[in-house]
């Protein structure tokens, strides 16, 4: 963030996100303590979804802490990595969240193929967790998410493809989706604690693997993203 | 004959505790997730009060469905309790004696909306 009016609306933006949250935690826990509620099975539903919510508030506390971590560079120790290997272990951890959600996770033929990149294994699956994460939040009802990868035609990059056949982003919104705290309008119907940072902290992940991201979409179709990395070069200097 | 209250919010959590707390006080309660699915509601059912979330789809989504509400001769005298999420500290709670003018609603209640106090209010509203 580049000063300090920044720095104030990113917080005022944030305290208001975090607030509908646990505004919401304190309802479902108000009825239960106020007795609005007699029946145990009803209030240990209503005590189930409160904890669901207050899950949904360390993500987005997690999401800030990632990216202020990202600020400091000497965290982000680099290796060479197979990153098919990285994109299936993100594919296997988002399954049941896939599953639980009745959309349908391909498996991933070529992940178990090797491609290796320069990167830092925690924060490539966090860009693999973010993408795969929201393509299972904002999919259709008993939706489709697949994988496609393939080297470029300099043969210097890997491209990973997640397709999903979500909601969609508008064209005016895709290029907003990166900045810091902004979500889609349709996004915001699936309301799910999202704060507005997963796609910004994927992008600066990425940036600071010389990779990029692109999206393609089209409103209740579907969306794909496109990561490119770099392929590690063995003798090259691949140091930071 | 109860009251009938239209409840507005895209949190699905907050609108069931909402309804848990208004059934419980004989209130007869609807509910809708966007400003679109109210609308319907609001014309095809006699309401008696409206409490709603400000921001949903869009940002400003509850302040445009206030005023909506408002600027119709059918609905204008319809109360309603517009729930914020923002406060005293970020220098932006809303009154109706400072907002009223431009918000012309019966009452502003910062989240979490104690479920007594949501009583109390509606009953000095419905008076």
């Amino acid at each position: 963030m580049s000063n300090i009016s920044e720095y104030k609306k990113a917080l005022a933006v944030l305290a208001h996100d975090i607030k509908g949250p646990v505004s919401a935690v304190i309802d479902l826990l108000n009825i239960i303590d106020r007795g609005y509620v007699s029946d145990p099975e009803k209030s240990k539903q209503l005590i189930s979804r409160a904890i669901k919510k207050a899950s949904t508030i360390i993500r987005m506390v997690d999401d800030i802490l990632d990216y202020t971590k990202l600020e400091d560079k000497s965290l982000m120790k680099r290796e060479k990595l197979n990153i098919l290997n990285t994109l299936g272990e993100s594919i296997t951890l988002m399954r049941p969240y896939a599953e639980k959600r009745n959309i349908s996770i391909e498996q991933c033929e070529f992940c178990i193929n090797e491609e290796f990149v320069y990167g830092n294994h925690t924060f490539l699956m966090r860009v693999f967790n973010n993408v795969i994460m929201n393509a299972i939040k904002y999919n259709q009802k008993d939706g489709n998410i697949i994988f496609k990868s393939y080297r470029d035609e300099k043969d210097e990059n890997i491209v990973m493809e997640i397709t999903d056949t979500g909601i969609g982003i508008s064209e005016e919104e895709i290029e907003k989706v990166f900045l810091i705290f902004e979500r889609g309008s349709n996004a915001r119907r699936n309301i799910d604690g999202s704060i507005g940072l997963g796609l910004s902290l994927v992008k600066q992940i990425l940036d600071d693997h010389e990779g990029t991201i692109e999206i393609t979409s089209e409103l209740n179709v579907g969306t794909t993203l496109k990561i490119t990395l770099p392929l590690y070069k063995e003798g090259e200097n691949n140091e930071l | 004959m109860s009251y009938k209250i239209l409840v507005v919010d895209d949190d699905v959590d907050v609108l069931d505790s909402r309804k848990i707390v208004l059934e419980h006080n004989n209130y007869e309660v609807l509910t809708a997730t966007n400003i679109h699915v109210a609308d319907e509601i609001l014309k095809r059912e006699k309401i008696d009060l409206i409490i709603l979330d400000v921001m949903m789809e869009n940002d400003s989504d509850g302040f445009n469905f206030a005023q909506q509400v408002k600027n119709d001769e059918k609905f204008s005298k319809i109360p309603i309790i517009l729930a914020t999420a923002v406060n005293q500290r970020t220098k932006f709670k809303f009154d109706v004696e400072n907002d009223g003018a431009f918000m012309p609603v019966e009452k502003f209640m910062e989240k979490p909306i104690d479920p007594d106090d949501l009583i109390v209010t509606i009953r000095g509203l419905l008076k």
